[in-house]
């Protein structure tokens, strides 16, 4: 490659997208009524201007998506320098009787702007206050974004209110899978015995396998796990993720159930596949060179088995473990 | 007879790894006994038509060529001269490009020295075997939530997030960030180097249950049988969580185009102006999905985060090439000069002479509390940027000024160009 | 201010795990308006007590902040200025911190003292302030009476008035950091600047305000009688058993109470990081060897020796037959027990925990404790120094 000409082509390429049109084109286009254009390319400096335009284009508008991600564009680049634009952005998020694909865009905007944060940390408890307000809102996709930025900061509210919702004492914001789901973020929510409750009566198939997975990281729950992932009549997923999380909360006693399902004859083969493949890079090497029983079935796997996934992980296992 | 040749300054095998831009090598010969007259050779790369491919510079010029001629002494002193990659030839596995010196009378060979031209790549061009070196390399790393993965998880939180956003040490901080990732993934595999999500195209590759996951209806993703990230544990608990909000097979994320980015420095290529890529593209490719990767404090729960950052270090380092961005005494390629405390200082870890958290080991305030992980990864390559880093060690990545200050990696698309002559 | 020594705290007989948390927020509720029941609140603020037993972490901040937030109304007490002044040196709460905040308010009279309390707990909330709310328990958003805990301290500086003067620089410093706060934190922070006038004329420095307090620590020295459990069976970050007995007594002991699942960096992994200053500096002195040092995790079932490993090398911790890591494999409750340790427990994991070190003489009992409040590795090292020069040169000292 000819570094000069590639570097003309990359010219090129700055010159084409430096003439698409900004936000200011696209709002004269919209006031025109003409067709809408393409995504709009970075905006220079926004002014004053600019920025009362597109506050106004988000709150009283009816935009297209590309004048709507201009005008967001337009806000977004100016916050570093006017944190309060923020303040426009959470009363549109809060106007209900805006459309929710432009709230849901805005608030995308908000969550892309709490990235640097950082820099004007004073309207942190702002956006929170507006996430808690939103979580009850008529739509269920904006409910389920603001619940799970307030579950990834280990907000009490959503906490308590998807736990009232799990144990039946409210309406469930979101299905029990999601709620579970969310909660995982925090370990110390505490929910290990609601967890455990879920797996004996599931309110959902989804539910049951979301809260197996989070049991991992309860010590009390390996025996559970444990007898999960032996049962050959339990659900595939359940017993994968299962697996999965007696892995990670007793590795020893894992390797033995991985060892069992690996010379089993009558087992699942997802299953038996994720067992050598979990045997292949976690086990102690030492001990998988004399098992000579493994070795050998793996080997025979590698010739004989219908799973091409099993196949896969049997020559990787004797890439690495093999004589 | 035979040759012997000696990269990075390090005759260990364990530097033999070269990027785009030149690296010092010594070539000497070995086993002379019997020979008077010094012995000319001709270096040249082993097989032209596979593999990576390597050019050669001496020390007088900077053109490299294909082929070079050098007279060895037959006392086994060293000869120098340069090697890099050839822009757009990496190699795609461990030893796939091989130096062979010759005799140039005799056409004897002398000797054979296999390298890697090891380059980050675009994740979604990642054959299968390097996408399962990487994937085990991660996995290993992670070990099932034991292993060192979790100073990085614990690094990238809110306590630690003045450190690395929302001001001008955001590119260095990250750039410094993924090189210790990376440093630490090559100790396990050295011929790792971490592939980037090029998040304004379409990469359906990446999102597959062999590569980095599939999500199930309520966004928890699902890995093939045989893929090691199955088994990713952050915070004790396994799995990652990434609900999708584009279509990963046939869209791209929503976020300004290659070419809108590098345009946001403005046509002076201002390091401040194209810094607001920390909002677009960079935030919007973390917000381009749900679940961990979406905030700050849980965002490295999922690996995708390095990938992402590797993208946003690329497009720093595309916007720095096209535009000559390497001196870091110029305030267009960094305006924050000086250090903490001076007047009209940034934040402290955000101007050119301070050192970088959690690497400088610094948990007294303004610092947060706690350093995880240690000072960054040293690597066999170069000494560069250092234990503990400071902004300005991270500029000039290529070295391009100031060749000690190559940190050892390069993008597939990013060339290393030498300084124009003034 | 005085504080009142340690000692078992008198729980009310029928408050405890399962007692509903609506019932403590009424109790907290009548307190405000009788403030001469403010000693009842104070005796609900040890972790250890039953009424935490069980609970969510957020339960227990929820429960914790609403009483000490009462205490603006009902008067705070001399047991509660411990908790109070801990959670504003360490907290990473905006609820716990603004209700500490509030609390100052409710001391007989405004003192400096306070003062290096509420400048650091603005640095350690500047970045994670949330909006709270104190109007109720429990309260449904969007609520009517909105605040930050910037904000309950900037009105708590503003209640202090004069005796905030030793902060006006660093207040100073603060107006000028553009974004680091709300628009009503500013208005306050702007007129308690401008209340106070020249900064010139401070008389002191905020360091030096806090002094009359244990700036370096609660340390309270007194020699336990309990038995020395010397039994409880240990296992150190090698996967080394080991007993009590076996490992703390022979030489003077120091030790930490920690857990890797800690979520507050200004606690366990500050500690640790500390311990590591503490070996370190012992080294430079020449007092390898002589002393020991451990750290005991709150959560030995989670703990296994390869995260105690990692999470000590992590931080820059000297492993060694003298310096370990350990966990419980039986007998915690005898080591809670002996130690009064400050801890409570969820369902599976602890949901709250101070800061706690001991220094323990060459028999293994305890010999001088530091909680809550920072420790300093120079005033620990002087305690554990004096055991090992001697029993005759330990001074009992308790430290206004």
């Amino acid at each position: 490659m000819d570094i000069p000409e590639y570097r003309r082509q990359l010219s090129a390429e700055l010159e084409q997208a430096a003439g698409q049109p900004g936000f200011r084109e696209l709002l004269a286009r919209s006031r025109r009524g003409a067709e809408p254009h393409a995504a709009a390319a970075s905006p220079g400096p926004a002014t004053e201007d600019d920025l009362t335009a597109a506050i106004a284009v988000l709150r009283d508008g009816e935009p297209d998506e590309p004048l709507r991600s201009a005008a967001l564009q337009v806000i977004s680049s100016a916050v570093d320098e006017q944190p309060d634009l923020i303040d426009a952005l959470t009363g549109v998020l809060l106007d209900a009787a805006r459309p929710a694909d432009l709230r849901t865009a805005v608030l995308d905007t908000l969550q892309q702007i709490s990235f640097r944060m950082v820099a004007f940390p004073g309207k942190r408890p702002d956006y929170l206050a507006a996430l808690r307000s939103v979580i009850d809102d008529p739509d269920a996709g904006l409910r389920q974004r603001a619940i799970g930025i307030l579950a990834r900061e280990k907000d009490e509210y959503v906490q308590r209110r998807l736990i009232d919702g799990l144990e039946g004492r409210s309406a469930a914001l979101v299905p029990a899978e999601k709620a579970i789901q969310y909660l995982g973020y925090d370990i110390h929510a505490e929910y290990f015995p609601l967890l455990r409750r879920i797996v004996e009566n599931p309110p959902s198939p989804a539910a049951r396998t979301e809260a197996v997975r989070l049991l991992a990281a309860d010590p009390s729950s390996a025996d559970l796990l444990l007898t999960l992932l032996s049962n050959k009549q339990e659900n595939g997923d359940v017993r994968r993720v299962s697996a999965i999380g007696l892995q990670s909360a007793a590795p020893a006693r894992f390797e033995e159930q991985a060892r069992r399902i690996v010379l089993d004859d009558d087992e699942d083969d997802q299953l038996r596949a994720m067992s050598i493949t979990a045997l292949t890079h976690f086990a102690n090497p030492e001990a998988l060179s004399r098992d000579d029983e493994l070795t050998g079935r793996i080997e025979q796997l590698r010739a004989d088995s219908a799973s091409q996934q099993v196949r896969q992980a049997t020559m990787s296992y004797l890439a690495k473990h093999g004589t | 007879m035979r040759s012997e040749i000696t990269f990075n300054s390090n005759a260990s095998p364990a530097a033999r790894y070269v990027g785009w831009a030149p690296v010092p090598v010594q070539v000497q010969l070995a086993d002379t006994t019997g020979a008077t007259d010094p012995v000319t050779v001709r270096l040249r790369n082993q097989n032209a038509a596979q593999g990576g491919q390597v050019e050669f510079f001496t020390s007088a010029t900077n053109t490299g060529q294909a082929e070079i001629e050098l007279s060895l002494p037959v006392t086994g002193e060293p000869a120098d001269l340069r090697i890099a990659g050839v822009f757009q030839r990496p190699s795609s596995a461990d030893g796939d490009a091989a130096v062979e010196v010759v005799d140039a009378n005799t056409s004897e060979v002398l000797g054979v020295t296999p390298l890697m031209v090891r380059i980050r790549k675009n994740a979604a061009t990642l054959s299968d075997a390097e996408r399962d070196r990487f994937l085990t390399a991660l996995a290993t790393f992670n070990d099932r939530g034991r292993g060192r993965y979790g100073d990085f998880r614990n690094v990238h939180t809110e306590a630690g997030s003045p450190e690395a956003h929302g001001s001008t040490g955001f590119l260095p901080w990250h750039r410094n960030f993924l090189l210790d990732l990376e440093r630490e993934l090559q100790a396990i595999d050295p011929s790792i180097a971490m592939p980037y999500w090029r998040f304004d195209q379409p990469a359906p590759s990446l999102f597959t249950g062999d590569f980095m996951g599939v999500p199930n209806p309520h966004g928890t993703l699902q890995f093939s049988a045989v893929n090691p990230l199955q088994f990713w544990v952050t915070d004790g608990t396994p799995g990652i969580v990434r609900p999708v909000r584009f279509n990963t097979q046939t869209q791209h994320a929503n976020v300004f185009s290659e070419a809108s980015t590098l345009l946001l420095g403005g046509q002076d290529a201002q390091y401040e102006a194209f810094r607001q890529l920390e909002g677009n593209p960079h935030g919007t490719a973390h917000t381009s999905f749900g679940g961990s990767i979406s905030s700050i404090p849980t965002a490295v729960k999922d690996p995708l985060f390095f990938l992402l950052h590797a993208n946003v270090d690329r497009l720093w380092a595309k916007w720095q090439w096209h535009f000559q961005r390497f001196d870091v005494e110029s305030t267009d390629t960094f305006p924050a000069q000086g250090k903490a405390g001076d007047p009209g200082a940034n934040r402290v870890g955000h101007n050119l002479d301070d050192t970088m958290w959690p690497w400088n080991q610094v948990t007294t305030p303004p610092r947060p509390p706690t350093a995880p992980g240690g000072t960054l990864a040293p690597s066999p390559l170069t000494s560069a940027p250092g234990l503990s880093p400071e902004v300005g060690a991270l500029i000039d990545y290529q070295g391009v000024l100031t060749p000690p200050t190559r940190l050892g990696f390069d993008y597939d698309d990013v060339p290393f160009e030498f300084p124009a002559a003034s | 201010m005085q504080r009142t020594g340690g000692g078992a705290p008198k729980l009310p007989d029928d408050l405890d795990q399962n007692t509903p948390e609506e019932r403590i927020a009424a109790l907290a509720d009548a307190v405000k308006s009788d403030p001469g029941r403010r000693d009842s609140l104070a005796e609900l603020l040890p972790e250890r007590i039953p009424l935490y037993a069980g609970r969510s972490t957020n339960a227990t901040i929820r429960m914790r902040g609403y009483l000490m937030a009462a205490f603006e109304q009902a008067g705070l007490p001399d047991p509660a200025i411990p908790y109070v002044l801990e959670e504003l040196e360490r907290g990473r709460d905006a609820y716990l911190v603004a209700a500490a905040a509030r609390a100052v308010r409710g001391l007989g009279s405004p003192a400096s003292d306070a003062v290096p309390f509420l400048l650091k707990a603005i640095e350690n909330i500047k970045y994670c302030d949330d909006a709270v709310s104190f109007g109720s328990y429990q309260p449904r958003w969007p609520v009517p009476d909105r605040t930050t805990a910037i904000e309950e301290i900037m009105k708590t500086f503003a209640w202090l008035g004069e005796h905030a003067r030793p902060a006006l620089p660093a207040l100073e410093a603060l107006r000028q950091d553009r974004g680091v706060l709300s628009a009503s934190a500013r208005a306050a922070l702007d007129a308690i600047v401008a209340e106070l006038g020249d900064a010139g004329a401070c008389c002191c420095a905020a360091e030096e305000a806090g002094a009359g307090l244990a700036g370096g620590g609660y340390a309270r020295a007194e020699r336990t009688s309990a038995a020395v459990p010397a039994g409880v069976e240990l296992e150190d970050q090698d996967g080394r058993p080991v007993t009590f007995g076996g490992f703390f007594t022979g030489r003077p002991s120091i030790v930490v109470f920690f857990y890797t699942r800690c979520d507050n960096p200004n606690k366990c992994s500050l500690s640790i990081t500390k311990l590591a200053r503490l070996q370190r500096a012992l080294r430079q002195e020449g007092w390898q060897g002589q002393l020991r040092t451990a750290a005991i995790t709150y959560d030995p079932g989670y703990d296994l020796p390869s995260r105690l490993s990692a999470y000590g090398h992590n931080r820059g911790v000297i492993f060694g037959d003298s310096d370990r890591f350990l966990r419980t494999k039986t007998g915690f409750g005898t080591l809670q027990e002996y130690f009064g340790l400050g801890v409570n427990f969820g369902p599976a994991l602890v949901n709250r925990h101070r800061i706690e070190l001991f220094v323990l003489d060459p028999e293994g009992r305890i010999a001088v404790t530091f909680t809550r409040l920072q420790w300093d590795v120079q005033d620990v090292l002087h305690h554990a120094r004096a055991l090992a020069c001697g029993p005759g040169t330990l001074a009992r000292q308790r430290r206004t």
